[in-house]
């Protein structure tokens, strides 16, 4: 059955095209499309600041750093959808603590639900700054960096030294 | 592929037929290389046991209290019975050193009663995720010997930064969080005196110290020129694709000496040199602010002004000279000298 497809399709190089070729860059062409108006479509989020050929650089956060850091803190404790969580978090993180640190987290050991209060910014770098955001379990301790395209967290720890119950 | 296709050349068309035939199967073996040769080079790379690890300072000498987290008496005991169960396990010394380090972060080597969740005892594990009774988890022993249980059931855990083995472990929400326990770990294991950590050897002041081919920076700069061409991927450290962290990771990794997962812990992991002293295979760095707070690239040195890196997305893995504008905002006075594997 297969081998007659195979068959079917491989003995004219115009069939070869229409049959193989043409789904297969339809298909990528409409994955690329979808996944970037994906993006795009996310709540509150500013239009892209930089060069379209970058696709996985997501939109820059609009705000300073205690907007940023209170939104990205919203965005960590709210783990309803695990499936979508990181790439809630990735447009608000920079490219090396998305890319290589965000995937390795569970949203499901999460170990807050919400924002309780209005975060606190404590003194930094000129350039980098750590907010404070408390939640009804823990304080987040979250540090970010103004990387040209606007502030971007590159840390979120907890922010006691370690669990005390 | 091969063994399909002649069998696909219509017969009345002999001539032509053949030559396509012909074509077809010359492509079909050339793609079959390139499939072989794409599984080669995805295959595991060359196994060299990570010796030690550049972050990690030598202990104090025994009776000093040295940097860091004073442990009570209660805490020092529950490190005791990590590490003893390690050893009656017949556990390697790394994993105890990685099973003390999670305990330190989970629950500050206290047994405690709860946590998070269900999250219970030293290593705040979950009855409902698998770990045992409420009892069980909360036994030291019982709750180490689940812990290495787990460890050495993860594949490559042994090469893995400490932190990235205890969170395949953990599965917790900070996957960072562990790394700052490397030290402490280190150094109270070197206190209780059952377990050593992985300590590299400090690096000599002076390339005369060693004979040139002696110098671990070799292997990791013939490591780094064989992934020259390679593309650049966010978040990958080989083998077919690298980020600048993870080009810089597996080429010193190379040289049996492991460095943390990304560039700004990096720009701790080692002796401290002034760039202007920098050796080929030191590790130089670029930030949005002059600090180690605003370091986003690592590269390693190659001598003369010259760098091998992974740059960015779209520019595959290159030497460069150093000097662009870029180079001259952003690039800090230091260099980082990763320890020698000892």
């Amino acid at each position: 059955m297969t081998g007659r497809l195979l068959r079917l399709v491989l003995a004219d190089r115009r069939r070869f095209v229409l049959v193989g070729v043409l789904p297969a860059v339809v298909l990528t062409v409409l994955a690329v499309v979808v996944s970037r108006s994906d993006r795009l479509a996310g709540p509150d989020v500013a239009p892209p600041s930089v060069a379209p050929q970058v696709v996985a650089a997501a939109p820059a956060p609009l705000g300073g750093p205690v907007v940023v850091a209170t939104r990205f803190a919203q965005y960590w404790v709210d783990t309803a959808d695990p499936a979508g969580w990181l790439d809630r978090l990735r447009p608000l993180a920079t490219d090396e603590f998305g890319g290589v640190v965000l995937p390795r987290a569970d949203p499901a050991s999460v170990p807050a639900t919400r924002v309780t209060g209005p975060a606190r910014e404590l003194p930094a770098d000129t350039g980098a700054a750590i907010v404070l955001v408390p939640l009804d379990t823990m304080t987040l301790r979250v540090e970010l960096v103004d990387t040209g395209r606007g502030w971007r967290v590159s840390d979120a720890a907890r922010a006691d030294p370690a669990p005390d119950h | 592929m091969a063994f399909l296709i002649p069998t696909l050349t219509p017969p009345v068309r002999r001539r032509r037929g053949r030559r396509v035939g012909c074509a077809v199967v010359v492509g079909a073996v050339a793609l079959l290389m390139v499939a072989v040769i794409g599984v080669v080079q995805a295959g595991p790379p060359p196994r060299r046991p990570v010796s030690c690890v550049a972050a990690l300072a030598p202990p104090p000498p025994p009776g000093r209290p040295g940097r860091g987290p004073q442990w009570t008496d209660e805490q020092r005991r529950n490190a005791s019975s990590i590490v003893e169960t390690g050893r009656s396990l017949g556990v390697p010394d790394r994993a105890r050193w990685i099973a003390v380090a999670t305990a330190m972060q989970e629950s500050s080597l206290r047994n405690l009663a709860g946590g998070d969740r269900d999250s219970a005892g030293l290593f705040q594990q979950r009855p409902s995720q698998g770990w045992g009774s409420l009892a069980q988890v909360r036994d030291p022993v019982r709750a180490a010997a689940s812990f290495y249980d787990r460890l050495l059931a993860v594949p490559g855990w042994d090469r893995m930064p400490l932190t990235e083995a205890a969170q395949t472990v953990q599965r917790s929400a900070f996957p960072e969080a562990y790394a700052r326990w490397e030290q402490p770990a280190a150094d109270l294991l070197a206190a209780l005196g059952t377990a050593r950590a992985p300590i590299c050897v400090p690096p000599p002041d002076t390339a005369d110290a060693l004979p040139a081919d002696a110098l671990p920076a070799d292997a990791a700069l013939d490591f780094a020129r064989g992934q020259l061409g390679k593309p650049y991927a966010w978040g990958a450290a080989g083998p077919s694709a690298f980020d600048c962290s993870g080009l810089v990771v597996r080429a010193w990794e190379a040289a049996g000496v492991q460095l943390p997962r990304t560039s700004r812990m990096q720009a701790t992991a080692g002796a401290r040199v002034p760039r202007a002293r920098a050796r080929p295979g030191d590790l130089l760095f670029w930030s949005s602010n002059g600090q180690v707070s605003g370091v986003h690239h690592v590269a390693l040195y190659l001598g003369n002004d010259r760098i091998l890196e992974a740059p960015q997305a779209g520019s595959p893995v290159r030497t460069r000279d150093l000097g662009s504008s870029y180079d001259v905002r952003e690039l800090l006075g230091f260099a980082v000298r990763p320890g020698a594997a000892g």
